[in-house]
């Protein structure tokens, strides 16, 4: 299939509505050429990134604080009037270096994760994408108290007997009825536990979600391929959607975890 | 001082950080980078009361960071003696001749792009906005941003070497 480069461009910006997102991605899927663009594209943002985020922990000059509030630093005035505005002066450059140091942190966060490898923050424009079409279905049928996924500090987060089948439920002795269906359970080459799953709503959805802290962070969701086998789980190919398994592919460190190292992720919580 | 502007004066404070990594990603020179932000924060608080109500003050300043660089760029234009960037990196691959392409800092490259192409890359991939704030920012259709920014990645890439090698 020929996808322009700007459409491309669009989709490693995560830009794109589902409908062409779909379709880009199967794309993808069809050709690594594509999917080495789409690299391509993310690699000159974080470039930019690492070039300028480093702005954002320098110090602010003084002399741009006092300019916000009309106290240039250098003008002259009484005692007085010069000992206020330097507690004002002294109040704001605290919230700007809040403001900095919260950034700092964010800046820091992304900086550590390891090199070389795709890092959950890259994922982020192919979440972005994916999640939307399928996401607004969800939300729009289930109350607040049953819905099975919910944001949280911008992030979708399990919840419900989602996290709970996320949380429990075994690949080896779950029920064929079981209204979520994990399909397999793996390490990263980060060293997060991730699990797919489905989820009958008013369709099929699949999904990828990675246990982060003590929350289960749904990466990926999306409308499972039409026609599919319900409980047809496997990683490659059944009813996973093509981004999830693309998603596990490029994740994985090894293989999928078997059925006693399942059992022990478990016991250790996850991590 | 008017007891009004205050609020806002307030939210400019943690504004700063990212407006002054916009400037950079506008002006090579660090002190000059620091001088739009000083600029732009004293335009800023003369039309204060004419921020129309529910306006974002983000978007609004960043867009004012913006008139004040391309005015500055439309009355200065580069200082003669000075080699343009262009210059500069047509110098450096003369001092090796072991290396065949000698590659572009990304910041140098950065000031070879258009400047509408470079306030796309600074508000897009700099700044982390979607092309919808970037378009509101910029007054310009959503497609133009998208046909910029497509623009000055395939530049910045030829610059940077990147399509013979990665990062």
């Amino acid at each position: 299939m020929n996808i322009p480069d700007e459409t491309l461009m669009a989709y490693a910006d995560g830009e794109l509505d589902p409908a062409q997102c779909a379709e880009v991605e199967a794309a993808i899927a069809a050709d690594p050429r594509l999917a080495a663009r789409v690299e391509q594209h993310r690699a000159l943002r974080r470039q930019l990134n690492a070039a300028l985020d480093p702005v954002l922990l320098e110090t602010v000059p003084n002399v741009l604080v006092s300019t916000v509030h009309g106290s240039p630093a250098a003008r002259q005035g009484t005692t007085d009037a010069r000992g206020a505005a330097t507690v004002t002066d002294l109040r704001r450059v605290r919230a700007a270096r809040a403001a900095e140091a919260k950034e700092a942190a964010a800046f820091a966060r992304r900086a550590q994760s390891p090199r070389g490898s795709w890092t959950w923050f890259e994922w982020g424009a192919m979440a972005l994408c994916l999640t939307l079409g399928a996401l607004i279905t969800h939300l729009a049928t289930r109350s607040a108290e049953t819905s099975r996924i919910a944001t949280a500090h911008g992030r979708l987060v399990a919840q419900a007997d989602l996290a709970k089948a996320l949380s429990t439920q075994l690949v080896i002795d779950q029920s064929v009825d079981a209204p979520v269906q994990i399909g397999v359970s793996f390490e990263t080459k980060s060293g997060d536990i991730c699990r797919t799953f489905t989820i009958k709503e008013q369709n099929v959805l699949g999904g990828l979600a990675c246990r982060e802290q003590n929350l289960w962070r749904v990466h990926l969701l999306e409308d499972a391929p039409p026609g599919s086998n319900d409980h047809d789980y496997k990683p490659a190919g059944g009813s996973m959607p093509a981004s999830v398994v693309a998603a596990v592919e490029k994740q994985i460190k090894g293989e999928p975890l078997d059925a006693s190292e399942e059992a022990a992720a478990r016991a250790r919580g996850w991590h | 001082m008017r007891p009004s502007a205050e609020p806002i004066r307030d939210q400019l404070v943690p504004l700063l950080p990212r407006l002054r990594r916009f400037a950079r990603a506008l002006v090579l020179d660090a002190q000059r980078a620091d001088d739009l932000v000083r600029q732009a924060v004293t335009r800023a608080l003369l039309t204060l009361e004419r921020l129309p109500a529910g306006t974002p003050l983000e978007s609004r300043m960043f867009a004012i960071v913006r008139e004040v660089w391309i005015d500055q760029t439309r009355s200065a234009g580069p200082p003669p003696d000075s080699p343009t960037p262009a210059e500069q990196a047509t110098q450096i691959p003369d001092s090796s001749s072991e290396t065949p392409i000698q590659r572009l800092s990304l910041e140098t490259a950065l000031q070879l792009l258009p400047e509408e192409q470079r306030l796309a890359v600074a508000l897009v991939l700099v700044e982390g906005m979607a092309y919808k704030e970037a378009a509101a920012v910029l007054e310009v259709p959503v497609e133009v941003v998208r046909s910029r920014l497509s623009q000055a990645r395939g530049t910045l890439e030829v610059l940077l070497g990147a399509r013979e090698g990665e990062v």
